[in-house]
């Protein structure tokens, strides 16, 4: 009997052929975007979300063409942060992909909230027997799709706001190669900056340019007195990740108008110093792939 | 995954593929010999094939957009708002930047009155008293 590599083709179902496919659109739809920018961390609750709209919806005030796309598949945010008039909307299918949700600056969304048909009422589910062992294909195919079926158009800036773990981090190098790189976010408390400083490493081995850290709730300045206040302040991280080579993108305070929709409370000096950081570091990345 | 056929030495041939709710029927047989078998998959490993985002037997159209994400998501057909196809080629005539925004009112004015699936005829109602 022949063994495996002594018979020709694939036993006919073409598999390698149908993941080629998959890529090229893929690529097809990557090549009409400039620069796709991860925001991560690898503990949840620190303000990642918070961090990548307000980032998308200055990006988007500047005159940029700003995609976002929420890749939290369980906790998606964005949608509430970037297009609230639209919390529980569909997306409209096109000849050649689904639309994304219009944002506030224009800042194009796509959520797998306007896939579902929950709306906003519930985190997805998926259906289909294997549980554990079938969920970890069925995200990473959901992730590509989309990517890859969303009809983005031509952008400046696509921001995508990761599920907490940089492990999963992986997902997304795999599908987007060029990504300009990561910013991670942490909050000012010594076991965030543990995780994170743990983290570093891990987003070094991926590959990806890490553009640099955001602190986020950093403290706040009080409405009476106006000093400005540390609080959770455990640890001084700033030296640490300049030992690193991490640059630090900035840091926001505790801020009511964080809270409200990107762009709803005007710029935020504070946000607009980070992405002024961002935009000086993807020059320089992009200067250094050119 | 090849199939040979032990009698002949010769590569099976898919000869037909039969979907069950969460299974697979596979059907190969010899082209020299004719003898065939089938293929039965359980339902965890059609779950983890489709959630791959590949088709057994190969495709011959490309595939649909967000495939996985549509057969993979568990419905929450209680509580889901349906669009017949009539409706969805009447609201493809509407301007996509405003498509989201009459697809929502549309679907607000729905469950307002318990309506389940959207028509065109209650998309006519809907507009009435818009």
């Amino acid at each position: 009997m022949r063994m495996y590599h002594e018979v020709a083709g694939d036993g006919g179902s073409d598999i390698l052929g149908q993941v080629g496919k998959m890529m090229e659109r893929l690529a097809g739809r990557l090549s009409l975007i400039k620069s796709v920018i991860a925001v991560a961390s690898p503990k949840g609750g620190v303000g990642k979300s918070t961090v990548a709209a307000h980032l998308a919806a200055s990006l988007a005030r500047r005159g940029a063409r700003v995609g976002a796309l929420d890749a939290d598949l369980y906790g998606s945010s964005l949608p509430r942060l970037l297009a609230p008039e639209f919390i529980g909307a569909n997306a409209t299918r096109g000849e050649e992909g689904l639309f994304p949700i219009a944002g506030v600056f224009g800042v194009r969304v796509m959520s797998l909230d306007y896939l579902t048909g929950y709306g906003a009422r519930a985190s997805v589910a998926w259906a289909g027997a294997g549980g554990s062992i079938t969920r970890g294909p069925v995200e990473a195919s959901a992730l590509r799709e989309l990517l890859a079926d969303t009809q983005w158009g031509e952008l400046d800036y696509l921001i995508v706001d990761t599920p907490p773990s940089v492990g999963r981090l992986g997902d997304l190098t795999a599908l987007v190669p060029s990504l300009a790189g990561v910013v991670l976010v942490s909050a000012p408390t010594l076991l965030a900056y543990q995780v994170t400083l743990k983290s570093i490493e891990r987003v070094r081995a991926l590959g990806v340019p890490l553009l640099g850290l955001v602190e986020n709730m950093r403290g706040f300045t009080c409405d009476l007195c106006g000093a400005a206040n540390r609080i959770n302040v455990e640890g001084e991280m700033g030296e640490t990740l300049s030992i690193m080579g991490v640059p630090a993108l900035g840091a926001l305070p505790y801020d009511q108008r964080l809270l409200k929709p990107a762009g709803e409370a005007g710029p935020i000096e504070a946000v607009e110093r980070i992405a002024d950081a961002l935009l000086a570091k993807i020059g320089g990345h992009a200067a250094a792939r050119a | 995954m090849k199939f040979l056929c032990t009698r002949c030495d010769e590569v099976m041939k898919l000869a037909g593929a039969q979907a069950g709710d969460d299974t697979v029927g596979l059907t190969f047989s010899c082209p020299k010999c004719g003898g065939s078998f089938a293929m039965l998959t359980n339902p965890a490993e059609t779950t983890l094939v489709k959630g791959l985002g590949v088709q057994v037997g190969g495709r011959s159209e490309p595939a649909p957009l967000m495939e996985v994400i549509q057969s993979s998501v568990a419905r929450d057909t209680e509580n889901q708002i349906t669009w017949d196809p009539g409706a969805e080629t009447r609201l493809a005539n509407v301007p996509p930047f405003a498509r989201p925004m009459a697809r929502k009112a549309i679907e607000r004015f729905a469950e307002s009155k318990g309506i389940r699936t959207i028509t065109a005829a209650v998309m006519d109602e809907a507009r009435a008293l818009m």
